[in-house]
């Protein structure tokens, strides 16, 4: 696993946070949640379970728990260079843009608006 | 950063929800959207998976598929430009209960379910959109649906080809139509309920009988009006 991958993660009390917002799904089969090219339509929190992201065919990097994929790209319209595919069984929570621009224009920032403030300026396909 | 297309700019607009919104509202759609371009062939959703907004067609054609146990699949409905998709499962709050695949390069935009229905109650035109969209879905449906029960493979082929040529039709100099969006055999078979040979069989025919002309995967309608009456259309 990517040791860069820790920058996506955001620490366990938002990840409650999130999932009171959002509520979390479990996928049963194997899909894909993007295509390399594209702007991701949603942002993604791992629960529980893996994402790869795949280039060539070729697995490049692994997400699990606490990793939030895509939230930078989805926010500034700005396409993937890989193709995510999500594992049997994973758990996730969907965050989409109205859900980030809720919580950036908070009054009041939370400590979730500050931890979102700061993934957005994160790239998911660091390696 | 990569600018996204603005509805009001879209070449689907005029047809789209969002149609009657103010520029200044259509402001507010963009800033919500996401578009991305999905080549021939790449999934926008898949049977089975969770809705979390709708599709808007910007240009291009889309198919919407069901898998049935039997691992068989068959076309519901083709979606172009103007055209929503995963709407239904995302009032029913389901599963999508369909695929929906690109059959050529496409520019879709997608809208969070938040937004929409944030929409949806502030903007009286967009909500009877959406229904109208609904509605129009639904007689085609029930169309089809007669067509099964009612008519033989080759009126359910001709009328068919009228469907595609009223949907996707580009008329021609002389007067003829051509049918703007290639189709493999299997997949038109599909979409009137029949084996591959015996479509292939009754587009011989056709051919045979001056009605269509074949170049490639592209149909040209040469006799719109003996098409009509083969399809045996009610009045």
């Amino acid at each position: 696993m990517n040791k860069q991958n820790d920058l996506l993660k955001i620490p366990e009390s938002q990840i409650d946070a999130i999932q009171n917002i959002v509520r979390p799904l479990k996928y049963s089969s194997s899909s894909n949640l993007f295509y390399a090219g594209q702007i991701p339509i949603v942002a993604y929190l791992l629960l529980d379970g893996l994402v790869h992201f795949t280039k060539n065919g070729k697995v490049v990097n692994t997400f699990s728990r606490g990793n939030v994929i895509g939230l930078k790209e989805l926010m500034n319209n700005q396409p993937v260079d890989v193709d995510a595919q999500i594992q049997p069984g994973t758990k996730v929570c969907f965050i989409d843009r109205s859900t980030v621009l809720n919580i950036l224009e908070q009054k009041v920032p939370s400590t979730l608006n500050k931890v979102i403030n700061k993934l957005i300026r994160i790239d998911s396909t660091i390696r | 950063m990569k600018t996204p297309t603005k509805c009001e700019k879209c070449p689907s607009n005029s047809s789209g929800i969002f149609c009657e919104l103010s520029s200044l509202e259509h402001e507010d759609v963009d800033k919500h959207k996401v578009i991305n371009k999905y080549k021939k062939g790449q999934t926008l959703f898949v049977q089975g998976n969770h809705p979390f907004g709708i599709f808007c067609i910007s240009t291009g054609n889309i198919k919407v598929t069901k898998v049935g146990a039997d691992g068989k699949e068959s076309i519901v409905r083709l979606c172009h430009g103007g055209d929503i998709i995963g709407h239904r499962s995302l009032f029913t709050e389901e599963h999508y209960t369909a695929t929906a695949t690109a059959i050529e390069d496409s520019e879709v935009c997608f809208i969070d379910k938040n937004f929409i229905l944030k929409v949806i109650n502030e903007k009286p035109s967009v909500s009877l959109n959406i229904i109208n969209k609904l509605s129009t879905d639904m007689g085609k449906a029930e169309s089809k649906l007669s067509s099964l029960h009612q008519k033989n493979v080759r009126e359910r082929l001709a009328e068919l080809l009228l469907v595609l040529s009223t949907s996707h039709g580009k008329k021609q100099e002389d007067g003829r139509t051509k049918i703007d969006l290639k189709l493999t055999r299997e997949e038109m078979a599909t979409m009137i309920g029949t084996a591959n040979e015996t479509l292939i069989r009754f587009i011989s025919e056709f051919k045979d009988e001056k009605l269509i002309e074949q170049v490639g995967k592209t149909i040209i309608i040469n006799n719109e009006e003996k098409l009509t009456e083969w399809a045996n259309l009610p009045y």
